[in-house]
């Protein structure tokens, strides 16, 4: 399979999902007019890595804003990743948030604070 | 439009500090644009990035519900998008977004419950009650998906302000204010 490359929008985020290396980044703003547009191709190769990788996971996230509707596939997002963790794939998952900004700091919490995810939230 | 009304309409932009003042169908190209110069203007008034996050937050989730609920929509581009207008203005010890934009009349209790639920909400309880209506708004077209609203009133500590104005037997007018004090903390 390929790697996932979205390059960055003023109002989508950049996606560098490696395939090879199970090191996924996300980075950037995410307000876009239709958020679920966006990231079902997301989920999809995500899924797709899972069954044929099954390798581990580490998700960098940057992400500076994020609108509601993002937030709803962020949820999604995490679904994903917890059920591969209950099913015995390695996933790690580190949240990070601009010094100062601590409206991302606690959207970061927020998020997976209700996950059995392994997660970190990482000032930069 | 006459010289004089166009004047009184200057005079009017200025003498209530208005930083943006946008009527029309939102497009996307056009949301980003606006947001983005909210933004700019906030930061240069008050150069604190997260509050100028918080403000551009509000505005967009403002607008987006103008996208995708008004009840006036225009053809642009192949898509049909909701028109509105929407108004930024400097009241001195705050700032102020407002939104107004058609609804259908049958929308127009509940999402008048919604404001008046959440308006009563403190910060924990708005928390959990975005939580939740994260959770469950399956359908992006659900109109008290609301989950916007709750969002905008967990980025200030003023109350949502929100009236109606009924303009006939289908549709009325849906105003929303949203204050934010220049002083606002965490």
């Amino acid at each position: 399979m390929d790697n996932l490359i979205l390059t960055k929008t003023k109002d989508s985020l950049e996606i560098d999902f490696n395939c090879d290396t199970g090191v996924f980044y996300m980075s950037g703003n995410s307000y876009p007019e239709n958020a679920t547009s966006f990231f079902v191709p997301v989920f999809e190769w995500i899924e797709k890595y899972i069954i044929e990788k099954a390798e581990k996971i580490e998700l960098y996230c940057k992400i500076d804003y994020f609108n509601t509707s993002t937030s709803k596939c962020l949820l999604e997002l995490a679904d994903i990743l917890e059920g591969y963790s209950k099913a015995g794939g390695e996933v790690k998952v580190k949240w990070y948030y601009k010094k100062g900004d601590i409206d991302t700091q606690e959207a970061g919490e927020e998020l997976f604070e209700d996950y059995e995810i392994e997660y970190e939230i990482l000032e930069y | 439009m006459e010289n004089l009304e166009l004047f009184s309409h200057h005079w009017f932009l200025s003498r209530n500090q208005i930083m943006l003042s946008f009527n029309g169908a939102l497009s996307q190209e056009i949301l980003v644009n606006l947001a983005e110069m909210i933004k700019q203007k906030i930061f240069s008034d008050k150069p604190t990035e997260s509050f100028a996050k918080r403000v551009f937050a509000i505005f967009v989730e403002l607008a987006q519900n103008i996208q995708r609920y008004s009840a006036e929509k225009e053809s642009f581009d192949g898509k049909v998008i909701g028109s509105g207008s929407i108004i930024a203005f400097d009241a001195d010890n705050r700032y102020v977004i407002t939104s107004c934009n058609k609804i259908e009349n049958q929308y127009v209790e509940e999402i008048k419950e919604h404001c008046r639920h959440i308006n009563t909400l403190s910060k924990d309880e708005l928390k959990n009650f975005y939580k939740e209506t994260l959770r469950k708004s399956e359908e992006e077209g659900k109109i008290t998906g609301g989950v916007g609203l709750i969002d905008i009133a967990r980025k200030t500590s003023n109350k949502i302000g929100f009236h109606t104005i009924e303009i006939d037997g289908s549709y009325s007018y849906l105003i929303i204010i949203v204050k934010i004090d220049k002083e606002e903390g965490r």
